[in-house]
């Protein structure tokens, strides 16, 4: 797409009315031309300021009282307040402490995770540093910076590592990001753990997730990332792209 | 005794809700949660998932408040943007789509509530609307459609047997137009970006 082309369309694209391939053209292009990206920061000033007119469409009406609360709930409890499991019961569940009846094949799986965390931790490190302005950072450096903590490795088949999962003893944990590319409109990145030899959902991702929370139980042996159709659904629909085994640590 | 947070900009808010301010961003909900909740209503014309929609954005808002560019607009065309591009997300979902089509014809459209009175700045409200009213009708049917009715700029030229090279610049000129006017009508530069 030229950049005339991009120019013609930069008002559809501050309305969201293009379609998804060609918004992913022309967000490239507004990163790196200046004049683009003006106008599409006035474009979405304007279309800011409609929201404002109450004629154009339905009347305005304000949020329920309720949804206030709901906010302040949801922020007051950061490791869920990003990831919406969708299975209520397992929100329900209480994380128990780890037993260890199989402490022999735990050792030699930590023994692997082990070898890996030396240089990893320090490559996480610098990751939680690039977003220290946002207080999930803040969370997830605290948690690496616990000697308790557990990273898994979650690699595609093929053994390439797609993200990370970051465990804390308590069981409040955070999904790393390592390379899965944004996906498309109507979808949505959705993790899963298989917990009793049941897959389980951990909740949606979103379409470009970068630093997540969500909540380990002692149950859970290996956590799954695929995609998924935008809300999420029960049961996975679509092959994984990328997994890793928990172990658990003292 | 605690700082006020009711004079301080929208970039400072953000500031302090990257410190893990929670009155920071309850002070920003206070100003653009009716905004925020307007758009999506008006887009969802569904109480519950306009509410879904605006709890999304402001919870990400404290969960990511780097996402902020204060050079790249101001707070409230950041938390629309957001806001619309997650709407219109919603509404291109197939269930989605079903849903809001069963609930448009089983939900009364009388209003409920007035949440300018409330939430946002009549002045700048009634402004807009003169403006708004001001532009070519062909212009704000294209932009309405658009940005309020979640189409493509490819269904509207369908939905009015249109070129699509003639919407993408009804649009483009309505938003233009609307700028300009806007400008002159005394927003300030956070206020139109220009």
């Amino acid at each position: 797409m030229t950049h005339d082309e991009v120019r013609s369309l930069l008002g559809a694209y501050a309305l969201d009315a293009v379609d998804p391939r060609e918004q992913e053209e022309i967000a490239r292009h507004v990163e790196l031309c200046p004049s683009c990206l003006e106008q599409v920061i006035q474009h979405r000033e304007v279309a800011a300021l409609l929201a404002l007119d109450a004629d154009l469409d339905a009347p305005l009406r304000e949020p329920s009282d309720a949804l206030w609360a709901s906010i302040a709930t949801s922020i007051a409890a950061p490791d869920v307040a990003v990831v919406l499991p969708l299975q209520r019961h397992a929100r329900r569940r209480q994380f128990v402490k780890p037993t260890y009846s199989v402490l022999g094949a735990v050792a030699a799986a930590l023994l692997l995770v082990v070898v890996g965390l030396g240089t990893y931790n320090h490559h996480l490190s610098s990751q939680v540093h690039n977003l220290q302005t946002n207080s999930l950072s803040y969370q997830l450096e605290s948690a690496l910076a616990q000697p308790t903590h557990q990273t898994v490795l979650m690699r595609s088949p093929k053994g390439v590592q797609k993200a990370s999962a970051v465990i804390t003893k308590t069981g409040t944990a955070y999904f790393v990001d390592h390379g899965l590319a944004a996906t498309g409109h109507n979808k949505t990145y959705q993790l899963w753990a298989i917990s009793n030899g049941q897959v389980i959902s951990l909740g949606v991702l979103g379409s470009h997730p970068t630093l997540v929370s969500f909540k380990v139980e002692s149950t859970m042996s290996t956590l799954m990332v695929n995609v998924e159709p935008l809300g999420g659904v029960a049961s996975p629909t679509t092959p994984v792209l990328a997994q890793g085994a928990i172990v658990n640590v003292a | 005794m605690e700082p006020s947070l009711e004079n301080q900009s929208d970039a400072s808010l953000v500031i302090a809700v990257a410190k893990s301010d929670q009155r920071a961003l309850e002070e920003i909900y206070r100003r653009h949660s009716g905004v925020v909740y307007g758009l999506a209503n008006r887009l969802l014309r569904n109480q519950a998932p306009a509410e879904e929609v605006t709890q999304e954005i402001f919870v990400r808002l404290w969960n990511e408040p780097s996402r902020y560019d204060p050079e790249r607009g101001s707070l409230r065309s950041f938390l629309c943007a957001q806001a619309h591009s997650r709407t219109i997300d919603y509404l291109r979902a197939e269930t989605a789509r079903r849903r809001r089509h069963d609930l448009d014809a089983a939900t009364p459209s009388g209003p409920r509530y007035d949440v300018e009175a409330e939430v946002v700045n009549m002045l700048a409200a009634e402004t807009v609307r003169v403006v708004v009213a001001q532009l070519p009708a062909n212009e704000r049917r294209a932009i309405e459609l658009a940005y309020f009715q979640g189409m493509t700029y490819r269904e509207v030229a369908e939905f009015l047997d249109e070129p699509e090279g003639t919407i993408k610049s009804r649009i483009r000129n309505g938003l233009s137009t609307l700028h300009l006017q806007l400008a002159r009508a005394g927003f300030t530069r956070n206020e139109v970006g220009q």
